[in-house]
C-alpha cells in the first residue's frame, strides 16, 4: 500500500514536471508563443508577429499588475482585428474580442418586429422560440421572406420545408442580418437548396507547423444541390457587419449562384474556425483562428468581409423611426431590376 | 446507448462463442463487475500547458475463461467519467471520459509450484479518453489501439485467498490525437460523436513514442464456489512523446464481484 500512497501524494512534479509559473511575464510568453506557432492568419491579415513582440514584450515586467497585463494583451490581440480571437478572464475584466469596435453596430439596426408589423403580410412563422428561423411573405408583393438568424441549432433541411411553402413566389428576400455563424456544413446544406450547379467557392487550410507558412494542402469546397426543393428565382440576401464565420461561408456559396444579390452592409470578415479554448496560469482563457480560407483566386476575405452588391445600412434611428432601409432597398432592386410586382 | 451498440455487440459475440467452447471439461469461466475510483495526474499540452489532477469513478465488466489453468482468455471493458482540476482556478474544471477495451490471451509458463503460476501472452488494448471543457469550447482526446505483451503472476495463499499481479506494455500502437492546431473540420463536425473520432487518421507509434505501462494487482477472496470478491489496485502510466506531449498517471482502487460458472 505504500507505493500507491506515495504515488498519490508526492510525485506530481516528478510525473508532470513543474506547473507553469503564474507571473505576468510567463503569462505573456505563453500566450504570445502559442499564437506564434498556431495562429493561422498572420499572412492573410498582414501581421508581423515578431515585430509586435518587440513592441509589447518590454511593457511586461514581474511587477506588471493584472489590469496592466489585461490592457497589454488586449492591445496585442487587437492588432489582429479578428472576431474569432478573444481573451476572457471569467471575472472582473470579462470578455474581449480582437474585433471589438466601439463604433460597431449594437444589433438594434435591425428589428424583426418592425418587419413583421410593417413589411410582411402575415405573421412570421417561427420555427424556433428564439425566432432565428422564420418565414413569411412580403405585403402586396409576390415575394417570400425568410429570416435565418443562425447557422446552427436546427436541422438545415428545414429550408426544404420553407421553400416548399414559398416556391410559388417570384422572388425571395433572405435575411441573414445579425447572424453570427454556426457550422459550415449547415451553411452548405441550406445554400444547396438554392444551388444552380457545382461551383468551386473556396479552399481551407489548417496551420500544421510552427513556421508562419506551415499549412496543410488546401481542401477545395464546392457548391452542391441539396434537398428536394430548389429555388432558382431572384434572391436578395440582406447582410450586416454582425454576419460572420459560417454565415460568411453561406454567402460564399450563395454568391456563386445567378440572380443572388447581396444588399446591406459589409460582413464581419471572420472565416476561420476558432481553436479549442486555451488556458493561462493566471486563470485567463483565450482562442484564436486556426485556418485560412481562400477564394479560388487565392485571395482572402478575412479582415475584409463580403462587400455587398448594393451597399446600404440602417441606423438605430432608422429603426426607431419604423424604417428598414435595407429591406426597402432589396424591394426596390427586385421591383426595378427584376420587374417583380 | 447508441454509441455503445457496437462494443456491446462484439462483446456478446465473444461471450457467446466462448460459452460454446466452455462446455468442455477443465474450462472455467467467470464474469466480473468492478466499481472503483481513479486518482491521478494529467497533462496534455494539446489541451493546456497546466498540470491537472484527475479523479472520479470507474466501472468495469470483465469476462475470463481459463482452461486447466493453462490458458487465460479475457475481455475487459472499462468506462468512467472523471474530473480534471487545475490548481489555477475551479473554472478550468473539465470532464474526462474513459472508454477502454482489452482482449488478452495468456499461456501459463510451466512451474512445479502449484501455488504460484506465471502466465505470459499478448493483448489488444483500446485505451481511449476524451476531455471536454465547457461544452466543447475546449477539448482534447487520445485514442490508442495497441498490441502488446502482458505477464501475470498468481499466487494461491490459502484455499480461499489468492493474489495476482500483472504488468503489460504495448509494443505497437495506433494513436489518434487532435491535429497540430488542436482543431479541424473532422473534429468540429464529430465533436459530439467521440466514437466517430475513433476512426479518424492517426499514427503508428512504438515504445519510444507511446507508452502505456499498466501494473494491476488483485487480492481475491473466494466467498463460495460461485462467487469471489476482490480488491484491486491498478497503476497506469501513459506517455505520448510528440511536440505536444501527453503525460498521465492514474491510480485506481476498485472492488470486484466475480461470478464463476
Amino acid at each position: 500500500m505504500l507505493i500507491p500512497l506515495f504515488l498519490l501524494t508526492s510525485c506530481e512534479k516528478a510525473i508532470l514536471g513543474e506547473d507553469e509559473v503564474n507571473d505576468p511575464e510567463n503569462n505573456f510568453e505563453i500566450l504570445y508563443n502559442d499564437f506564434k506557432v498556431h495562429y493561422a492568419l498572420f499572412g492573410v491579415r498582414g501581421i508581423d508577429w515578431d515585430e509586435l513582440y518587440t513592441q509589447y514584450r518590454p511593457r511586461v515586467t514581474a511587477q506588471t499588475s493584472d489590469q496592466e497585463l489585461w490592457t497589454i494583451l488586449t492591445e496585442l490581440i487587437k492588432e489582429l482585428d479578428d472576431g474569432h480571437t478573444f481573451l476572457y478572464d471569467g471575472d472582473k475584466f470579462g470578455f474581449y474580442s480582437s474585433a471589438d469596435d466601439p463604433d460597431a453596430t449594437t444589433g438594434d439596426e435591425y428589428s424583426l418586429e418592425l418587419l413583421e408589423s410593417k413589411y410582411l403580410e402575415r405573421p412570421l412563422i417561427h420555427q424556433t422560440e428564439d425566432e432565428e428561423f422564420s418565414y413569411s411573405k412580403v405585403k402586396d408583393l409576390d415575394i417570400g421572406y425568410i429570416y435565418l438568424g443562425s447557422m446552427d441549432d436546427q436541422d438545415p433541411a428545414w429550408i426544404d420545408l420553407v421553400l416548399g411553402e414559398l416556391k410559388q413566389h417570384k422572388a425571395l428576400i433572405l435575411d441573414i442580418r445579425d447572424n453570427g455563424g454556426g457550422t459550415d456544413s449547415f451553411s452548405a446544406r441550406v445554400a444547396g437548396a438554392f444551388a444552380d450547379g457545382e461551383h468551386f467557392v473556396y479552399t481551407v487550410q489548417n496551420r500544421n507547423g510552427p513556421g508562419y507558412n506551415d499549412f496543410e494542402a488546401p481542401r477545395k469546397f464546392f457548391t452542391k444541390k441539396e434537398g428536394n426543393e430548389s429555388f432558382r428565382k431572384p434572391v436578395m440576401i440582406l447582410t450586416d457587419i454582425n454576419d460572420a464565420s459560417a454565415t460568411e461561408i453561406f454567402l460564399l456559396h450563395m454568391k456563386a449562384f445567378e440572380d443572388v444579390v447581396q444588399v446591406g452592409d459589409v460582413t464581419g470578415g471572420d472565416f476561420s474556425d476558432s481553436s479549442s479554448r486555451r488556458f493561462l496560469p493566471n486563470g485567463w482563457e483565450y482562442q484564436y483562428s486556426v485556418q485560412k480560407y481562400l477564394l479560388p483566386d487565392g485571395t482572402s476575405l478575412d479582415g475584409v468581409g463580403h462587400i455587398p452588391d448594393v451597399f446600404i445600412k440602417n441606423t438605430v434611428a432608422d429603426i426607431q423611426a419604423s424604417q428598414d432601409k435595407v429591406f426597402e432597398k432589396a424591394l426596390q432592386v427586385l421591383c426595378e431590376d427584376y420587374n417583380i410586382k | 446507448m447508441k454509441q455503445l451498440k457496437w462494443p456491446l455487440f462484439i462483446l456478446s459475440i465473444l461471450l457467446f462463442s466462448q460459452s460454446m467452447y466452455g462446455q468442455k471439461e477443465g474450462v472455467k469461466k467467470e464474469f466480473g463487475i468492478t466499481v472503483g475510483i481513479n486518482s491521478g495526474y494529467f497533462k496534455d499540452i494539446n489541451f493546456s500547458p497546466l498540470n491537472y489532477r484527475q479523479s472520479g469513478p470507474v466501472f468495469g465488466l470483465n469476462y475470463l475463461r481459463t482452461k486447466d489453468n493453462k490458458t487465460h482468455f479475457g475481455i475487459e471493458l472499462t468506462a468512467g467519467i472523471n474530473s480534471l482540476n487545475s490548481k489555477v482556478t475551479e473554472r478550468f474544471k473539465s470532464d474526462y471520459y474513459i472508454g477502454n477495451l482489452r482482449v488478452e490471451y495468456l499461456k501459463r509458463i510451466s512451474t512445479e509450484d502449484k501455488k504460484l503460476n506465471w502466465h505470459i501472452g499478448g493483448q489488444f488494448l483500446s485505451s481511449n479518453h476524451f476531455v471536454v471543457y465547457e461544452g466543447l469550447n475546449g477539448f482534447t482526446f487520445n485514442f490508442a489501439h495497441s498490441l502488446g505483451i502482458k505477464g501475470m503472476a498468481t499466487c494461491q495463499l490459502s484455499p480461499n485467498i489468492s493474489i495476482r499481479s500483472s504488468l503489460s506494455l504495448p509494443l505497437l500502437a495506433y494513436v489518434i490525437r487532435p491535429p497540430y492546431n488542436g482543431f479541424d473540420k473532422t473534429t468540429a463536425e464529430n465533436g459530439e460523436k467521440p466514437l466517430k473520432l475513433l476512426t479518424r487518421e492517426g499514427d503508428f507509434k512504438s515504445l519510444n513514442k507511446y507508452m502505456l505501462l499498466e501494473w494491476k494487482n488483485q487480492f481475491r477472496y473466494k466467498a463460495s464456489d460461485r462467487l469471489d470478491l476482490a480488491f484491486n489496485y491498478n497503476l497506469t502510466f501513459q506517455k505520448v512523446n510528440e511536440d505536444t506531449p501527453l503525460t498521465q498517471l492514474q491510480n485506481q482502487f476498485s472492488i470486484s464481484t466475480i461470478f464463476k460458472f
